[in-house]
């Protein structure tokens, strides 16, 4: 098998799928999420007092310089009194006061594939030669004065071949998927825009917020 | 490690206790509790201790807000929140 055709292998198109998926899967959650708890932040409700009135007027004290003998005098101190007066309540809701959910994002999605492939092959051919010679001669006489001569000779030879083949394939792989999550500013459609009217000033005062 | 602003809602009624159970586990997480209403907190927490606060049976959700600093009370918002943040906070702990 080629590494060509090992690549192809892979299957791209089914994991950018189930990762797309995931992530609008996973987007939408996190949107149902921010959404509830922009709900949440509508209704808490809470009492805002914009202003807070300190009068502070003088009021001069009469101390006695002993208190046991009022014959030694007295010096005037100054004095203060302060009067509070709250202005009107209004109100308010977390979402209006300026407390927004925070809206994520997925911005960036990776797959990452790594193959390491490795094919080794390996050859060996030989050839075992061995050559046997062997010769016998014989030299007689016999009885009759005859002289008898043998020669017996062999040769021998051993061809041995041998061939080996080795073919090894190994293939490892691993994948990464990963993912960015960002918080953004929330849908421009799902946060209404804030206008308040203080009608306690004269001219009323407008604020608006979004 | 981030630490975020989280909204925290309550499930049932308000009652003092569950806002104190709720305070107190924000507390043992590491967090602090910037404001308490009627119907949840504003805490600020790691988001790796989230999980153990939307666990408690009393907490209905728990989601994470921003600041929008053109909200009608956001500075009044911001200065209650550094008050709170104040009361929980020892600085000499922090420096050593």
């Amino acid at each position: 098998m080629s590494i060509g055709a090992d690549l192809l292998a892979v299957p791209f198109g089914d994991m950018i799928l189930s990762m797309a998926t995931a992530i609008a899967q996973s987007q939408k959650e996190l949107d149902k999420s921010s959404l509830v708890t922009l709900k949440e932040l509508a209704g808490t409700h809470f009492k805002f007092i914009e202003n807070i009135t300190e009068v502070l007027t003088p009021r001069p004290t009469t101390v006695l310089l002993d208190p046991n003998d009022p014959l030694k005098g007295s010096v005037i101190v100054t004095g203060v009194d302060v009067k509070t007066t709250p202005g009107p309540e209004i109100d308010l809701t977390l979402l209006q006061a300026g407390l927004t959910p925070t809206f994520y994002q997925f911005t960036e999605s990776k797959i990452e594939i790594k193959i390491a492939l490795s094919v080794t092959t390996e050859a060996s051919f030989g050839i075992n030669v061995s050559h046997d010679f062997s010769m016998d001669q014989n030299v007689g006489f016999d009885d009759g004065s005859g002289f008898t001569y043998s020669r017996a000779t062999t040769w021998a030879s051993h061809v041995d071949a041998s061939y080996a083949s080795k073919y090894s394939y190994s293939a490892d792989g691993s994948s990464l998927l990963s993912t960015t999550l960002r918080p953004t500013p929330p849908p421009q459609r799902v946060m209404p825009r804030f206008i308040s009217v203080n009608a306690f000033f004269n001219p009323p005062q407008v604020n608006i917020s979004q | 490690m981030a630490t975020q602003m989280y909204f925290v809602a309550f499930r049932n009624q308000f009652s003092q206790q569950t806002s104190h159970e709720i305070q107190q586990l924000v507390h043992d997480c590491g967090g602090f509790i910037l404001m308490v209403t009627r119907t949840g907190q504003v805490v600020v927490l790691d988001d790796s201790q989230a999980p153990f606060i939307t666990k408690h049976p009393s907490v209905k959700s728990m989601g994470g807000v921003t600041l929008n600093p053109r909200g009608a009370a956001a500075e009044r918002l911001q200065r209650v929140f550094a008050e709170n943040l104040s009361k929980q906070i020892d600085l000499n702990t922090m420096r050593r």
